[in-house]
């Protein structure tokens, strides 16, 4: 597939928001096993998300898989950029859908049951849509670039 | 795998190492729980309760406990001292109900749910000052708080709702707080954060970020402000 300056420019993005994601995933996951509270800022109540009971699945830091997740949308992107297989975001698109889901599951629990917002985690949601988008525009235009070259030969 | 790719995933390995242990050193650098008793508190946040603001070149934390002796020896003392460092000093409050005290985690309640209608500190100073009048006979006091028994209502309807009731509060909304998990779990989280500093006993007080020997007295407590106001 012959990349456009657009497609390289999304490229790019999707690998520096999945390095975004995998440091603000890491950094709430290290504030977690430490026993201390990110300092908070645009939003109040930053110690109330990241201490609440929802913080945490049998005992583990929700943050953990978080940061695994980007790490693994890192890997694949640099690794898709390599090999040039731009096949393979058909695969990371369905990936993040796992993103998409825990990005609204996580938004509406500080809507609607903590009352309270963490700068962090409301940036991890963000991160998540957006790589989401990206994949699933990127997996379109690979699709239309194979369509339209089985359709020439 | 050729050279190449062994660099670039090399690359890669080592910006995921470095990204890790740059955020370990970023979180380490902010004040936590040093071993050996000599401890810092976390840094303080706009969620805590305190009399001034961050920008104030003092910080006193305070540890404490309504039901504990020493803290209420210890309001007398704040309470001079904010007063006559009020535009200087941030007084900080932080829960740290002790479990001898099993009517200090439900004064713990009642304070927040004043908080909640902005009567934090005006609910803290009646439960210190008259901290003999409503300490209740702990054997009555049920585990679970959200299981009150009806003399247990008898007995807060006459002393803290009637502390809440002096102060204005919308009592319906103050009774609902009162059991609500929100400020069950805020005071949890307090008892467990402080649990996990390491505090040792109540008050327990840190001045910008230090662990005091608790200062003898207001004159020794009002030189270690001093000092530090000389510092700043």
């Amino acid at each position: 597939m012959q990349l456009s300056r657009n497609h390289k420019l999304i490229i790019g993005l999707f690998l520096g928001l999945a390095i975004a994601g995998f440091i603000d995933a890491t950094y709430l996951t290290i504030e977690h096993y430490l026993g201390t509270v990110p300092p908070c800022f645009v939003t109040t109540g930053c110690d109330t998300v990241t201490t609440s009971s929802y913080s945490t699945i049998l005992g583990v830091s929700v943050a953990l898989p978080g940061a695994l997740y980007y790490l693994l949308l890192m890997v694949l992107s640099v690794h898709i950029i390599n090999s040039n297989k731009y096949q393979l975001f058909k695969r990371v698109a369905h990936l993040t859908w796992a993103g998409l889901f825990a990005a609204i599951y996580f938004t509406a629990l500080q809507v609607l049951v903590i009352h309270a917002y963490c700068i962090y985690c409301l940036t991890s949601a963000t991160i998540s849509t957006l790589l989401f988008v990206f994949a699933h525009y990127m997996w379109r235009e690979h699709h239309r670039h194979t369509k339209q070259l089985t359709h020439n030969a | 795998m050729d050279n190449k790719n062994y660099g670039l995933w090399g690359g890669v390995t080592l910006g995921v190492i470095v990204i890790v242990l740059g955020l370990m050193w970023f979180v380490g650098s902010t004040p936590i729980a040093v071993p050996g008793g000599n401890i810092v508190p976390p840094v303080v946040t706009e969620a805590d309760w305190q009399t001034g603001n961050s920008t104030m070149p003092v910080t006193i934390v305070e540890y404490s406990d309504f039901q504990c002796p020493a803290c209420r020896a210890y309001y007398s003392v704040l309470k001079r001292l904010e007063a006559e460092y009020a535009s200087s000093t941030n007084f900080v409050y932080r829960h740290f109900p002790l479990a001898q005290h099993l009517d200090a985690q439900l004064a713990a309640y009642a304070v927040e749910a004043a908080g909640t209608q902005g009567k934090f500190f005006e609910m803290h100073d009646i439960l210190f000052e008259k901290q003999g009048e409503w300490g209740i006979d702990s054997s009555i006091l049920p585990t679970d708080p959200k299981e009150l028994t009806a003399s247990m209502r008898t007995i807060l309807e006459t002393k803290l709702f009637g502390y809440a009731e002096s102060l204005n509060l919308d009592m319906q909304k103050f009774k609902a707080d009162m059991v609500s998990t929100e400020i069950h779990d805020k005071v949890t989280r307090a008892i467990a954060d402080g649990k996990s500093l390491g505090i040792p006993a109540t008050p327990t007080f840190f001045l910008n970020g230090k662990q005091l020997a608790n200062p003898n007295g207001y004159d020794e407590f009002k030189n270690l402000i001093d000092a530090a106001l000389k510092k700043s």
